[in-house]
């Protein structure tokens, strides 16, 4: 054990991130969201999906170093009597979850179809290719806005806002996977031609165990580099459908949903309810970028 | 009430010395920012504040109302009372409409045949009249089924069309809202009103020009009026900061603070007629938003009671209204006749009786169910809401919300597919039998027609029609008092408050604000 974290310790990319203070920044930063993404109940304050525990009584108050403003509540309340920072704590993590996990259904759709495109060519490529194009066509803000109103006509209100975190997923995960299956697409095509693949032809290993086991680790690089700086893409882009009122609705709000209400009340002077969430993604987004950007420069060998 | 007097006494004053000094020559344009656009332009379609505010300007109706709310003449230049039954109107001559048809006695009784139609939402206006009888082109007699002593005042709701253009355009009937049917009159009028339309982009902007021609002098100097619906709270204000709007007649209440220390803006505010309530589903053996096998509780007077109870009303008012809301017990705002003061009171705040009734209806773990409300129809709807929510799951209730713009929330409602609702009601013609009638007596259109909650009591159907068919004015509002005690004690509606209206305009923009927040164009002006 201690040998591998020696190791893990001295090897390069650890290096690399000893050195880069934005990094080191980011990542704590990260480390912070992802604490009250796992364990939000031991930081929030207040549960603040539990109607029972807020009051109307507590609504508007600003935060605790001001005026009129109370312990209890450090960074405010919002409209509804409801602690900010717990809001904030909670809405981070259905922001982030959404963001992991579309990165991850695009990555789960665009990886394997890459490996295809770019091993076997031919019709195959040019199927996977031109559905690529297509996919390019619908922004992923026009396929939520589809998934939306196809949801919530099918489904009514209710039934729609207990399935909004996974349409929302639905939504974001299956317009991403382009960049992945062309990222892909080009490394297999590289790797095709090595000696290592040609080998393992030769002994005989079948065409998906070769993909799989010779390509795919070798091809995986650039996949971690692209689902870094596309998580911030994808958190933005929840945050964005949410503000117009396509995503997350604001019974378990997320960010963005966060912000669109505290909008509301942007020229009335309870400017709290929506800065506050308006930093809390930004430190989000910026974090996550920081670091992607660092992973790339510390992947790449060209740059050093 | 008192202040819109005094507002309106102040502003006629402004009016009068402004047209003696300026005239009304000078083209001027007033841009209007609403929350959400009139449905559509056919003038028996839909029957919601905002759309009539938009069609009073293209349409005339036969009666009209001047600044203090009295009956004055519009395309009926005097009206009387032939024998009980029969109401005369003398219509005005040489009025012509947009399109350069001459109106006539054809297209009042084409009109008013038309509002009684399945797809009108203004059939209860016209329900007593039972035949309309053409006496020559410029006289029509109303016979009613009954005496009805307020067909004038309901008359301002019936604007007129004319007859060979609605025949042209195959609009006979109204656009059927419900069916979401698709006619010509959905973007387009032809009125003998004041204004002209020119352009009409639903829920974008609407541009209307004035009536070179209008049948009377216009007070007001508007030539030019620009309709802007943006249903977004800051972007509506910020619209009016910069200037790009002259006058917003949906002030979001947390802005009002801020408003009123903006030195180029004016607000101005009055106790609106508008009363805002929760309604149950009062029919159906099971709620249909409920718990499966739970039955539903709200046909117990002891549930709604609780219901009440639970509200902290106190904290709407202040924290989510902002103090722009009185809190009340009953249906009917101050003004109304019928309105009784003693049935003001709400029931005390108070949790741990909430729980008590529960208990003693059968419930006392509570009950889950959904509460459907609109997010774009009244002022904070989608806030107050919010907090009724909690409210109730803080007694034992276990309340999902659903909240949708009214697109799709009123033809819910009008399905009845609902358990529990936010409505909010004004009295038109600013008496209290319109809300008996159409809120509270069994539904057999138009009686009850918006009686969603479907209850149906013979009893008080019975005081209603006592108090609806007495001539005897004096009598008639005893009769109305006693029904309005017995539907407030039922708590048939969990009534929460009234609301305060809110205009804000630029400084050079007079507005005379109306009770029924209907703005009327013919008296705006902009200096």
């Amino acid at each position: 054990m201690t040998d591998v974290l020696t190791r893990a310790w001295q090897s390069d990319i650890a290096f690399e991130f000893r050195r880069s203070p934005a990094a080191i920044g980011a990542a704590a930063v990260l480390l912070l969201f992802l604490a009250a993404a796992v364990v939000p109940d031991a930081l929030a304050p207040v549960p603040v999906f539990d109607l029972t525990r807020i009051a109307l009584r507590d609504a508007f108050l600003p935060p605790a170093w001001m005026e009129g403003g109370s312990p209890a509540f450090l960074l405010g309340t919002d409209a509804q009597g409801r602690d900010l920072l717990s809001a904030i704590i909670y809405g981070a993590r259905v922001s982030m979850l959404v963001g992991a996990a579309s990165v991850l259904l695009s990555v789960l759709i665009g990886v394997p179809l890459g490996l295809i495109a770019g091993y076997r060519g031919g019709w195959a490529d040019a199927l996977i290719m031109r559905a690529a194009d297509i996919q390019l066509t619908f922004p992923a803000i026009l396929v939520a806005v589809i998934f939306d109103g196809i949801a919530r006509a099918a489904l009514g209100g209710v039934a729609h806002e207990r399935l909004a975190v996974p349409l929302l997923i639905l939504a974001i995960g299956i317009t991403g996977w382009v960049q992945y299956a062309r990222t892909v697409r080009g490394a297999t095509m590289v790797e095709r031609g090595r000696d290592y693949v040609a080998a393992a032809a030769l002994i005989g290993r079948r065409q998906g165990a070769i993909m799989l086991r010779h390509i795919l680790p070798n091809v995986l690089t650039p996949v971690l580099v692209l689902a870094t700086i596309n998580l911030a893409v994808a958190i933005i882009l929840e945050a964005t459908l949410s503000f117009v009122g396509l995503g997350i609705p604001p019974t378990q709000p997320s960010l963005g949903t966060l912000i669109r209400v505290g909008n509301d009340y942007l020229l009335s002077g309870e400017w709290w309810i929506v800065i506050f969430p308006g930093i809390a993604l930004l430190l989000l987004v910026l974090a996550v970028n920081l670091l992607g950007d660092w992973l790339r420069d510390a992947l790449n060998p060209a740059l050093q | 009430m008192r202040g819109t007097g005094l507002t309106g006494a102040r502003l006629g004053a402004a009016l009068l010395a402004a047209t003696i000094t300026a005239g009304a020559a000078e083209a001027a344009t007033l841009r209007v920012g609403v929350q959400a656009d009139a449905g559509t332009m056919d003038p028996q379609a839909q029957n919601i504040q905002t759309t009539l505010t938009l069609h009073a300007m293209v349409f005339d109706a036969l009666v009209t109302r001047d600044r203090q709310l009295k009956l004055a003449p519009g395309l009926a230049t005097r009206w009387e009372l032939v024998n009980p039954t029969t109401w005369r109107f003398h219509l005005r001559p040489g009025v012509r409409f947009h399109g350069g048809e001459a109106f006539g006695a054809d297209d009042v009784k084409f009109s008013i045949e038309r509002a009684k139609a399945a797809s009108s939402q203004f059939q209860i206006f016209v329900a007593k009249i039972k035949e309309v009888v053409v006496v020559d082109d410029l006289t029509v007699d109303l016979v009613t089924d009954g005496p009805d002593p307020l067909v004038p005042d309901k008359l301002t709701y019936i604007f007129v069309m004319d007859r060979g253009w609605a025949e042209q355009h195959s609009v006979r009937e109204p656009q059927n809202l419900r069916t979401r049917q698709e006619t010509h009159t959905a973007l387009n009028a032809n009125g003998t009103g004041p204004f002209i339309l020119r352009t009409r982009e639903p829920d974008s902007r609407t541009v209307l020009e004035r009536n070179g021609s209008y049948w009377t002098p216009i007070e007001g100097n508007v030539t030019r009026v620009e309709w802007r619906p943006i249903a977004n709270d800051p972007t509506r204000i910020s619209a009016l900061l910069s200037r790009e709007l002259d006058l917003v007649i949906d002030v979001p209440t947390q802005d009002v603070a801020r408003l009123q220390r903006d030195q180029n803006l004016r607000v101005e505010r009055a106790d609106e007629f508008r009363t805002i309530f929760f309604g149950f589903d009062l029919k159906n053996e099971q709620l249909k938003y409920g718990q499966p096998g739970g039955g539903n509780p709200f046909r117990d007077r002891r549930v709604r009671e609780a219901v009440s109870r639970a509200i902290d009303i106190a904290s709407i008012q202040r924290a989510t209204m902002r103090g722009l809301a009185t809190p009340t017990g009953q249906l009917l705002a101050p003004g109304n006749v019928g309105y009784d003061p003693a049935l003001d009171a709400r029931l005390p705040y108070d949790q741990a009786a909430a729980r008590r009734l529960l208990q003693e209806a059968g419930v006392p773990q509570g009950f889950a169910f959904t509460l459907d409300c609109p997010n774009d129809r009244y002022v904070n709807d989608e806030q107050v809401c919010q907090a009724v929510t909690a409210m109730l799951n803080q007694v034992g209730f276990n309340v999902s919300l659903n909240l949708m713009p009214r697109a799709r929330y009123f033809p819910k409602l009008w399905e009845r597919d609902t358990s529990m609702f936010m409505m909010g009601f004004n009295s038109p013609y600013f008496d209290g039998m319109y809300a008996l009638e159409t809120l509270h007596m069994t539904r057999a259109d138009p009686e009850g027609i918006f009686n969603y909650s479907l209850y149906s009591n013979p009893e008080i159907d019975a005081m209603i029609r006592a108090a609806r068919d007495e001539t005897d004015l004096a009598r008639r509002e005893t009769l109305m008092k006693a029904a309005w005690k017995r539907v407030t004690e039922e708590r048939i509606y969990i009534p929460l408050y009234h609301q305060v209206l809110v205009w804000a305009m630029r400084t050079n923009v007079v507005a005379p604000l109306r009770p029924d927040n209907w703005l009327e164009i013919r008296w705006v002006k902009v200096n």
